[in-house]
């Protein structure tokens, strides 16, 4: 097993295929502790199918995943998640119906130790821990901009509040590793802007590693320390961003030419 | 035992059962249809045991929620794999399953079913048993296991990225409402003094399911007054005789088209709603807590 500390996540020749389809095609990167890396790359090139595989949802076909030198091939999503991955999703994934407050702390399931006879007894033990688990997701919504609206139904916020609600429920356990996929869709400019700022905020507060699927060149160009093209499940190009813009494939294959 | 007491008792013993149901669907988002079945777990095994050993009372109904326990544990792991409908469908299956055990079962009474269970069930036992139940099934709704059901209710994808094992929170809340159910059981069974098999069928789950929903199928407390206000009714419509049911029908739907969800939707009852200031506070009055 992998025991170096200056990888936190490391994926070998990963591969996944979907009957005669193959999505992702023997990928390999590696991302150190702390950094920002971008996968970029056009539609249907692969890049959530990287991120369903890295997460645990789906098992990949070959290849191996490392997390923070664990090995977490083919582990299911709750194992993967224990071991300190979190991600969001492209299309809106909150739990509805529950407020704002319910879905952090609902997120922050792991974070609480109190056992079934606990719970069903209202043991002084879970008061407490419920007290210190509602106290953090406070502290984080307020860091947010959300706090006014912790007793609102999660999908009575508008929009762009929704999508910072999931990223605020995937960094309330602290993971060592957060996947953001495409976060900037459907923002408008002045959110997104916001967006980044936080994202570096997290970076640098929270100590996290963080993957982020994106087709906004804007993002890409203003957060990631690393960027990975990839084209038809693989990896096309990898480098910095002035690196990657300037590689006559990928211009070829996903930038175009002006 | 006047006629009160008996009606009160049948109230009780229906919100008890409503709590059950009001776990695994409401909470957790899955549509037993075989409630009943628990039930006849408690009420047999209780009777069972109070009729061939003569324990006592308090130890039969404990040892009919252990049971019942135990049979949702073992039903629950192929069972609770299933998703949507296809739940529901094996909920059925096993409802049908036990009725045809109890049936051929001598031991059990066979078609006849269980005679002589002494008739102890008075109503201040069963006030026991509703306060112990609605108590229990609140602390576990608002704690993270509650939680853990209502996001898997909610979006069963994104609760495993957080790390809920969503096979277990099923396993826990199944586990949980059938406990409720056996101990319904066991007062039904100490109540009535006889069991048939004919008691615990699909339909008497149906209507379970039915009281839950008319309260509100996403309320805890809708599920107290849903059952509470059915079993009333149905009472009160003994007189219409042979027009009982389609009385009782009617009145379902009317409620069911005009609030769709349910007398009370999403509202819980709380000491907190009754003091202004405290409501403000928390701002309760914007979003339901339940759902």
């Amino acid at each position: 097993m992998n025991t170096s500390t200056d990888t936190m996540l490391e994926v070998k020749d990963l591969s996944k295929q979907f009957g005669g389809l193959v999505a992702v095609d023997h990928m390999c990167f590696s991302v150190d502790p702390q950094q920002i890396v971008g996968i970029i790359g056009p539609n249907g090139a692969g890049k959530t199918t990287v991120f369903n595989l890295i997460s645990g949802i789906i098992p990949p076909t070959s290849g191996k995943i490392l997390l923070d030198g664990n090995c977490i091939t083919s582990q299911s999503c709750h194992q993967v998640a224990m071991l300190g991955m979190r991600r969001t999703f492209q299309e809106i994934h909150l739990f509805r119906g529950l407020t704002v407050l319910q879905n952090v702390k609902s997120a922050a399931y792991r974070q609480m130790d109190y056992s079934l006879v606990d719970a069903l007894l209202w043991s002084r033990r879970l008061r407490s821990e419920e007290r210190a688990i509602t106290e953090l997701a406070m502290e984080l919504l307020d860091r947010f901009d959300l706090a006014g609206t912790a007793h609102e139904r999660a999908d009575s916020l508008p929009y762009g509040m929704q999508k910072r609600l999931e990223i605020v429920k995937a960094i309330v356990s602290s993971p060592k590793v957060l996947l953001l996929d495409e976060p900037a869709a459907g923002l408008n400019p002045g959110e997104t802007i916001e967006l980044m700022e936080l994202i570096h905020k997290i970076r640098e507060e929270m100590d996290m590693t963080i993957l982020i699927i994106e087709h906004s060149m804007e993002v890409i160009e203003g957060i990631c320390d690393n960027v990975i093209v990839m084209n038809f499940g693989k990896k096309l190009a990898e480098g910095s961003w002035e690196e990657v813009q300037t590689n006559e494939e990928v211009i070829r294959c996903y930038l175009g030419v002006d | 035992m006047s006629f009160y007491e008996s009606v009160f008792v049948n109230v009780g013993i229906m919100i008890i059962i409503a709590q059950g149901v009001y776990v695994i669907t409401g909470l957790t988002g899955l549509f037993s249809l075989g409630q009943s079945s628990f039930v006849a777990v408690g009420a047999y095994t209780a009777g069972f045991l109070a009729t061939r050993f003569e324990m006592h009372p308090l130890l039969c109904i404990l040892a009919g929620i252990v049971v019942s326990i135990l049979v949702s544990f073992i039903i629950g792991i192929p069972s609770l794999r299933l998703r949507h409908v296809y739940f529901s469908l094996a909920t059925i299956a096993y409802c049908y399953a036990l009725q045809a055990i109890l049936t051929v079962s001598e031991t059990f009474g066979g078609s006849i079913g269980l005679v002589g269970v002494p008739v102890v069930t008075r109503w201040w036992h069963v006030v026991l048993g509703v306060v112990a139940t609605v108590w229990i099934v609140r602390n576990f709704k608002l704690s993270r296991f509650g939680l853990a059901c209502l996001s898997v209710r909610t979006d069963e994808l994104a609760a495993r990225t957080y790390g809920i094992q969503t096979f277990v929170s099923k396993q826990i809340a199944f586990s949980l409402a059938s406990a409720i159910s056996g101990l319904a059981g066991g007062l039904l069974a100490f109540n009535l003094g006889y069991l048939s098999p004919d008691m615990f069928t699909v339909p008497v789950s149906s209507e379970y399911l039915i009281m839950v929903f008319f309260g509100g199928l996403y309320s805890q407390t809708g599920a107290v007054l849903g059952a509470a206000a059915l079993t009333v009714l149905m009472e009160l419509l003994r007189t219409t005789a042979a027009w009982r049911m389609i009385a009782y029908s009617t009145i379902i739907l009317i409620i069911i088209l005009v609030r769709p969800n349910g007398l009370f939707g999403t509202w819980e009852f709380s000491l907190d709603s009754l003091n202004p200031r405290r409501r403000a506070k928390h701002g309760l009055a914007k979003g339901g807590e339940g759902v």
